[in-house]
This record gives structure tokens, C-alpha cells and sequence, in this order.
């Protein structure tokens, strides 16, 4: 029986009831599914709640309904083509997919990115981080009834987006963070688009703290909701955002430094309380940081080359292909067969908007990679959402899932 | 803590973990500060004097700011490994989207079912056995559609002879060459139309209409 059959047949056998798994009138319980099509749940989540009336006894994330086989088609591809499958997980973070990859691929090859590409790197995931947190912002607004922080939220998202495709040719989904550095040097007249963005911001961003941070109907659905302790945060593995709101002081960028975080000044904003009000704190007070960093990106950017020009790994320029046997020969071959990686393994990690995002990467000495797997924040993340829902409402449960920000792409892979 | 020298060279630290040791080496590491950040599964059948299946465990230790990336062989097959989740409650997901991609069992471990693929799936998505495009694809039989003349939109093909599963004719020498040609652009490649000693094939029975042509 098709499942298409199955749903019908459910449906004409027990009715408008379909939805309800089980039910238990002697203890009140009943098992009910929520999503995976349905608003709150930010893509394709689904939840196997169990309740008590209206309080949550406990919660069971069922996931798979994006999964694309990323993993699988990156050892189709070759090293180079692979940044265009793994910057398509987290697909509200993909400059951080493709950095993360990048650096696990540059760990095997021994590859230096010269400084100009890591500033261009930094600034890139530093404005990914503000325009994936204002999708944040603009969903649980939503999600709660601000309906308004949704207009404002992805209004000044697009500002992002088309500076995105100013600098990379595309609004998501970039390729852009290849190993060995980025794909192209920033576009002339940058500078004022991006110092455009950064003067706009902090308004803004006090315009939303404005609209929400006082408003007693959003302390009402936020304050001591989805509480999660700083023990159960080390147990569940919780990084990022939701992890710093549980009193989890750590943060990759400051902790355990990579590209040019060492020279820049920042603070890794903690909360102690865990609960939802505490994140949407957190994750506010990280856009005005980031909003400080992509400022002093643009002071100490430094010029030169923006990638590694070894010509084993990257293509010659155009220019030098019109005049050099050579350089021609080198991007024969790189175009047809791709460049080989030393066999190893290696494992490299960045702080993604969402937390902790790693790729582990194993060669076998040919030019696909022969694993690439990536350790996606979100997917970890979910596992305390029960922690967080147990014993709250089933309105409590929105709140709690917009404010772990899951994105079912980088979930599913 | 040594690591293992001539095998794998990068710059992380890595040792090896037999599997009757791993869930005891999970404990001492946790009781010394260690904490999991991630398990994959790794299909090893192509790395050079490896097993067949390893889990891959990436550990942090938070205060020394230090990685450290166990490798656990994974043998048998099913491949068996202890499971860590009772030790690191992280390890859950992880363990059972290795469960759901390579078929490693994970010994003890509360809820092994798969995660990502659907419960009915067949097969271990993420082994080298299981190749790119190798699941079957079902080819339902459908009716010859022909065009009759420019303009006309298609219909089914006026035959009395039946069609295989591929759309072919069954019988040979119905229909002008032409549509025999059409229906075959594989046994047109292979030498309909090279040249003399190019041999027709099989089913395709020039017509006159057919010969003339070439």
C-alpha cells in the first residue's frame, strides 16, 4: 500500500481524529503529530508530541524529510566542485558550509590562504551571521504574533542579499569560500555598499530591540519559557546562540580562533537563564557584534591576493593563459580532472550563526573527496529541544523551536 | 596519549580505539574533561590497510581548547561498535545517522532505528557499495505515441502488434522505417545508417521507403 493509500485509508477509518496517534482516556495522554508541513516549524519538521491536556510530557523530533544525499554527491564531485554541494546544507548559512569545508580541505593539503582571503572569508560570515539572524528575528517574530519583526527582519535581509550578489554573483547558495581561498576578489566600490550596511544597522537593530524587547506580550511568551539548564546544554551538545543563553561560555571565534579572529576585538555575548528570552538577548546582542567586526574587516583589510595562487590548485588568470604553455597545461588539467589531496583525514570546525559547524573530510589521495561529513549545528542542537518542552504548553513549543532556529537543510543534508 | 604514527598524516590528533575498549576509553575520557562533538561513520573498504567500517569520533576538551579525533574500527557485518550514548548523551543522532548509513550497529544504544532515510529503506546509503544511480528505477509500459503530421498533437500508435517494456515493438517489420528508426536511436547509432557493411539490426527490417532513404 502506497503511502498516499495508507493516509486515505487512516483518514476514512477514524475520521477528523486521523492526526491523533493514540489516545489513552483513562490517563488523558494522547500521542499527537505536529508538522512536518506546518508554519512553525521552520521547514519540514516533525514533532511526536505527548500530552497532558495542553502540557507537554514529551517530544520527539522525526527528521529525514529533506534529506538530499549532500554527503553522498560530494564524493561525486570533484575537491573544487564540492563547495557547491555543501554550501547547499545550511542554506541560511552557506558562506559558513563552504568556509568550514574549505578548512578541513586546506588542513590536508597543507594550503596557506593568504591574508586578504581570510579577511574576505571573515567578512562574509560575518554578515551571513546578521542576515541569518535577522531570518531568525523575522520567523519567531512570526511565530509569536509580531508580525511586523517579519517585514523588518527580511527587509533588511535583502540589503544582504544583494550585496551577496554583488561580490559573489548569487543571493544564496554562493560557492564562494573555495580551498585555497575565496573565488574572486571583492567588486570595485564595495566599500560603500558594505559601510552602507553597517551604518544602517545598529538603527535598526534598536528598532527591533524597540519593538520587542520591552513589549509585555513577548516577555509574556518568552520569559521562563523552554528553559534549558547549563548541564543539559553540555549534555545535549548544545553550541551556539542557545548554548551561550543556557550560561555556555564558549564560542570558536574567541576560544579556539581560526581565520583572523585572533586581531579583531569582540565579546561573546552569555546569558545565564536559558529560557527563550534569554536567546533572543544573546543572539541580539551577537548581531551588534558582528556589526562591530565587519567594521573593523573593513579597516585592516589588507590587499594582495585573496587566494592561493599555487597553480596545482588554482586556475592561472585568463591573462597569463594567453602567453604561458604552462598555465594553459595547468588549467587543462585542473578543469578536466581537478587536483588530488594527500590521503588523511581532518577535521575543521567554525562557529556557524547556529553553533558549532564542522566538516570531517577524508581523502584517499584522488580528487573527489572519499568522505565528507559535516557536523551541522542544527542537527545536534534538536536533540535538547525535548529537554526544552518538557513540561511547558504546546504554544510554549513554537516559542521553543523559533528560538532554536533549526534549519532543516543543514538537519537533513 | 599517542598518535598513531605512519598512518594517516594531518595535523589533528588522532588515535585508534579497538571496540571492546571504546565504551571504557569513553568514560575515562569524559571523567578527564573530554566532551563529544561529533560520530560519522566511515566506509573504509578503499583506504589502504584499514578494516571495512570505522566510527570516527571528533572530542573537545573545552578547557585545554584541545581536539582529538578517535577512530573506532568497526567490524564484522553487520559491523558492531559499543555505543556512547549513555556516556555522552550527544552521541544519540549521530550514532543512529551512522545506524541509518552505513549499517554499524551500535551495541546498547537506547532507540537504533534510522533517522534520515525512511524505516522502510533497503540498504546503507552511504557505503561504496551502494553506488550512485544504482536503485532501480520501475519503467511502466506505455503505448507508442506518433506524430501523424505537423500540427497534430499525438495519439496513440494504431498498431495491433504489442509493445515491450521499453515501448519496442515486439514484432518485427510493422510501421516504415522511419518510426522503426525513431523508436530506436541506440541500434540507429550502433549502424543503421554507417554504411554497406555496417550490419542493421536486428529488428529493423528496412522497407523500401527505408532503403531509398539511405
Amino acid at each position: 500500500m502506497s503511502i498516499a493509500e495508507s493516509v486515505i485509508r487512516t483518514i476514512e477509518d477514524k475520521g477528523a481524529g486521523a492526526f491523533v496517534e493514540s489516545y489513552d482516556p483513562a490517563e488523558q495522554n494522547m500521542i499527537i503529530n505536529m508538522g512536518p508541513v506546518h508554519p512553525s516549524t521552520h521547514g519540514v519538521l516533525r514533532l511526536v508530541l505527548e500530552l497532558s491536556g495542553e502540557t507537554v510530557l514529551d517530544c520527539r523530533p522525526v527528521i529525514g524529510y529533506l534529506h538530499t544525499g549532500i554527503e553522498k554527491e560530494c564524493e561525486d564531485q570533484t575537491w573544487r566542485g564540492a563547495v557547491t554541494a555543501v554550501t547547499r546544507m545550511d542554506y541560511l548559512a552557506p558562506f559558513h558550509n563552504e568556509q568550514a569545508y574549505s578548512l578541513a580541505v586546506e588542513k590536508l593539503l597543507g594550503l596557506e590562504v593568504p591574508p586578504r582571503g581570510k579577511y574576505i572569508r571573515t567578512l562574509m560570515s560575518e554578515l551571513g551571521r546578521l542576515s541569518s539572524h535577522l531570518v531568525w528575528f523575522g520567523t519567531s517574530g512570526l511565530d509569536m504574533g509580531a508580525m511586523s519583526a517579519m517585514f523588518y527582519g527580511f527587509r533588511e535581509r535583502e540589503l544582504f542579499l544583494d550585496f551577496y550578489e554583488m561580490v559573489t554573483g548569487l543571493r544564496m547558495n554562493h560557492g564562494f569560500n573555495i580551498p585555497g581561498g575565496v573565488w574572486q576578489d571583492l567588486p570595485e566600490g564595495w566599500e560603500e555598499v558594505c559601510d552602507s550596511i553597517v551604518s544602517i544597522m545598529p538603527g535598526r537593530i534598536d528598532d527591533y530591540e524597540s519593538l520587542l524587547t520591552e513589549n509585555p506580550i513577548w516577555l509574556e511568551r518568552t520569559k521562563g519559557v523552554g528553559i534549558m539548564s547549563t548541564e543539559d546544554a553540555v549534555r545535549f551538545g548544545a553550541t551556539g546562540p542557545i548554548g551561550r543563553a543556557a550560561g555556555l561560555d564558549w564560542d570558536l571565534r574567541r576560544d579556539m580562533p581560526y581565520e583572523v579572529y585572533g586581531e579583531l576585538s569582540f565579546d561573546v555575548p552569555v546569558a545565564s537563564e536559558g529560557d527563550v528570552y534569554a536567546r533572543y538577548q544573546v543572539r541580539m546582542a551577537e548581531m551588534r557584534e558582528s556589526v562591530k567586526l565587519v567594521r573593523q574587516v573593513m579597516e585592516k583589510m589588507p590587499e594582495g591576493d585573496y587566494k592561493n595562487m599555487d597553480p596545482k590548485i588554482m586556475p592561472p588568470p585568463r591573462s597569463e593563459m594567453n602567453r604561458s604553455m604552462e598555465a594553459v597545461i595547468h588549467h587543462f588539467k585542473l578543469v578536466t580532472q581537478g587536483y588530488t589531496v594527500p590521503a588523511g583525514d581532518a577535521y575543521a570546525a567554525v562557529e556557524s550563526p547556529r553553533g558549532e559547524l564542522g566538516a570531517y573530510i577524508v581523502s584517499d589521495g584522488g580528487t573527489a573527496p572519499y568522505r565528507c561529513h559535516v557536523r551541522d549545528p542544527s542537527f545536534i542542537n534538536l536533540q535538547s529541544l525535548a529537554s526544552m518542552a518538557k513540561g511547558g504548553l504546546v504554544a510554549d513549543l513554537i516559542a521553543v523551536i523559533a528560538s532554536v532556529d533549526p534549519v532543516m537543510g543543514g538537519v537533513d543534508r | 596519549m599517542s598518535r598513531s604514527a605512519g598512518r594517516l598524516d594531518t595535523t589533528d590528533e588522532q588515535i585508534w580505539v579497538e571496540p571492546g575498549e571504546w565504551a571504557a576509553r569513553a568514560l575515562g575520557l569524559k571523567e578527564r574533561g573530554w566532551t563529544l562533538t561529533d560520530l560519522a561513520g566511515l566506509d573504509t573498504i578503499g583506504l589502504q590497510g584499514r578494516g571495512a567500517f570505522e566510527v570516527v569520533a571528533q572530542l573537545l576538551h573545552p578547557e585545554l581548547k584541545r581536539r582529538l579525533m578517535v577512530h573506532v574500527p568497526a567490524p564484522g557485518e553487520p559491523p558492531m561498535v559499543p555505543s556512547v550514548a549513555d556516556v555522552w548523551p550527544v552521541a544519540d543522532f549521530p550514532e543512529r545517522e551512522a545506524y541509518d548509513m552505513f549499517g554499524i550497529r551500535f551495541e546498547g544504544h537506547p532507540n537504533l532505528t534510522r533517522i534520515l532515510m525512511p524505516d522502510e529503506w533497503e540498504g546503507y546509503p552511504l557505503r561504496k557499495s551502494y553506488g550512485v544511480g544504482k536503485v532501480a528505477i520501475e519503467f511502466i509500459p506505455q503505448p507508442m505515441m506518433q506524430i501523424q503530421s505537423a500540427g497534430q498533437s499525438p495519439k496513440p500508435h494504431e498498431s495491433d502488434t504489442d509493445v515491450d517494456r521499453l515501448g519496442q515493438p515486439e514484432e518485427e517489420g510493422i510501421g516504415d522505417h522511419e518510426a522503426a528508426m525513431r523508436r530506436a536511436p541506440f541500434a540507429r547509432a550502433a549502424g543503421g545508417e554507417t554504411g554497406d557493411d555496417a550490419a542493421p539490426a536486428p529488428h529493423l527490417t528496412p522497407s523500401p521507403k527505408g532503403e531509398a532513404r539511405s
